[in-house]
C-alpha cells in the first residue's frame, strides 16, 4: 500500500517566514493542492518553496509562476528525452 | 582580486535612480536565477554577480562608497583615514603612513560574494538582509553499466563533506537527481542550495543499451540455423540456454522477456534482451563437404 507522508501548511509557513495566506491563495489558484485541510504531501514540497522563491525573490504573480512552472516542466520532458535519443545515438554508433 | 563594475553588472548607468537598479536588478534576477537554470553553472555565477551588484547599488551607504572610490576601492580605508587625519590636524596623512593592503584581515568568506564585495563591503551588504537561496552544486558520479543492475548506496565527497546516496537501479546514462540541501549555505539565512548529481554510465559489456532494454548481436552456426538446436548465450545475470528453432533465418531477432536492465524507479520491473543472430557460414570446405552441399543444391 502506498503511504503519503504529510505536511501542515503551519510548519511551512514558519520555516519560510510567509502568511498562511500565502499557501491559501497558491491553492486557490490551482498551483498546489492540500491532500485533506491544511496539510500537503511531503513530495509537493520542492514545488511549494520554488512557488515561494519565484514569489518572493523574483516578485512573480501567480499567473506568471503557473507559466514558468509549466514551461520548466516541458523544458524538463524534453531535456529527458534529449537523453534518450542521444544515449540511442552512440549505441548506433558504437 | 579585480574590480567589478557593478553599474556594467545591472546594465545602468552610474546615474541611474533606485527605482532604475531595482528594475534593472529584478530583470536579470529573473533571467539568471537558479530556479530558471537548473544544472546552468554559468546562469548561476551571473545570478551571483546581479546579486552582489543589486546589495551594493541598492544600498545609498554602499552606493556611496562605491561611487567614491570606485576602481581605488582598494585605496578606500587609507583615503578614509587621511580624510579623518585632514580633518583632526590639517596635516598629511600619509606622511610615514603604512601602505599595505588595508583589507588584509578582513574575516569575511562569503563565497556567494566576489572578492572585491568581501573586501570592500564584508560579505554581506550591511542593512538590508535578503534572503537568498544557497548555491547548487553540480557533481558527476561514473559508474559502469553492471554498477545499475541494483540499488547501491554509495558516499561521495562533495565539497569536503561526506554524502551517502542510494543509486537507483537502471539510472539512464547523463541522468540527474537532485538532492536536497546539499548545495552551498544560503545567504543572509537563507535555504541552502541543491546538490545536482549527474551519472555517466560507461558500457563495459558487450550488449547495447536503450532505455533498460538492450541489444545483442550472437553467431549461429549453419547447422543450428538449418536443423534448430540449442545455445548458450550470456546475458548480465549469467548464462542461460537458448532453443534456436529449424530454419531460423539470418538476422531473425528473437526475446528474453525481462533479462535486460531493471526499470529506473519501477521496483522488480525489467526490460527485455533482444538477441540478434548472425549466421556464420562454413570456410575452408573440404571436397567432401562441398560434394554434399553439391548434392543439397541439386534436390531445390
Amino acid at each position: 500500500m502506498e503511504s503519503t507522508s504529510l505536511i501542515a501548511i503551519e510548519e511551512i509557513c514558519s520555516g519560510h517566514e510567509i502568511e498562511h495566506t500565502m499557501i491559501l491563495a497558491m491553492k486557490e489558484f490551482g498551483l498546489i493542492e492540500f491532500v485533506k485541510e491544511g496539510y500537503v504531501d511531503s513530495a509537493s514540497l520542492p514545488r511549494i518553496e520554488k512557488i515561494i522563491r519565484f514569489h518572493s525573490e523574483l516578485e512573480i504573480n501567480f499567473e506568471g509562476i503557473e507559466v514558468i512552472l509549466n514551461l520548466l516542466e516541458k523544458m524538463d520532458r524534453m531535456n529527458n528525452e534529449l537523453i534518450d535519443l542521444r544515449n540511442k545515438l552512440d549505441a548506433l554508433s558504437e | 582580486m579585480s574590480f567589478v563594475d557593478y553599474y556594467k553588472v545591472l546594465g545602468v548607468s552610474k546615474a541611474a535612480t533606485e527605482k532604475e537598479i531595482k528594475a534593472a536588478y529584478r530583470k536579470l534576477a529573473r533571467k539568471y536565477h537558479p530556479d530558471l537554470n537548473p544544472n546552468d553553472k554559468e546562469a548561476g555565477e551571473l545570478f551571483k554577480q546581479v546579486n552582489e551588484a543589486n546589495e551594493v547599488l541598492s544600498d545609498p551607504e554602499n552606493r556611496k562608497k562605491y561611487d567614491k572610490y570606485g576602481e581605488h576601492w582598494q585605496h578606500a580605508e587609507e583615503f578614509e583615514k587621511a580624510e579623518r587625519e585632514r580633518g583632526a590636524r590639517g596635516g598629511s596623512a600619509y606622511s610615514g603612513g603604512q601602505h599595505g593592503n588595508p583589507y588584509g584581515q578582513g574575516s569575511f568568506n562569503e563565497e556567494d560574494y566576489s572578492e572585491f564585495f568581501s573586501s570592500m563591503f564584508g560579505g554581506g551588504a550591511g542593512g538590508r538582509k535578503v534572503r537568498y537561496r544557497g548555491q547548487d552544486y553540480n557533481a558527476e558520479l561514473h559508474l559502469d553499466l553492471t554498477d545499475i543492475l541494483t540499488a547501491e548506496k554509495r558516499t561521495l565527497t562533495v565539497n569536503g563533506k561526506n554524502i551517502r546516496i542510494t543509486i537507483p537501479a537502471g539510472v539512464e546514462n547523463q541522468q540527474t537527481i537532485k538532492i536536497k540541501g546539499h548545495g552551498g549555505e544560503g545567504v543572509n539565512g537563507g535555504p541552502k542550495g541543491d546538490l545536482y548529481i549527474t551519472f555517466v554510465i560507461e558500457n563495459n559489456t558487450s550488449f547495447k543499451r536503450d532505455g533498460s532494454n538492450l541489444y545483442q548481436t550472437v553467431d549461429l552456426d549453419l547447422y543450428t540455423a538449418l536443423l534448430g538446436g540449442e545455445i548458450t548465450i550470456n546475458t548480465l545475470t549469467g548464462k542461460v540456454k537458448l532453443k534456436v528453432k529449424p530454419e531460423t533465418q539470418n538476422q531473425t531477432k528473437v526475446k528474453l522477456k525481462e533479462k535486460g536492465l531493471p526499470v529506473y524507479k519501477k521496483d522488480g520491473e525489467f526490460g527485455d534482451l533482444f538477441i540478434t543472430y548472425n549466421l556464420v557460414l562454413p570456410k575452408n570446405l573440404t571436397e567432401r563437404e562441398k560434394e554434399l552441399f553439391k548434392q543439397l543444391a541439386e534436390m531445390r
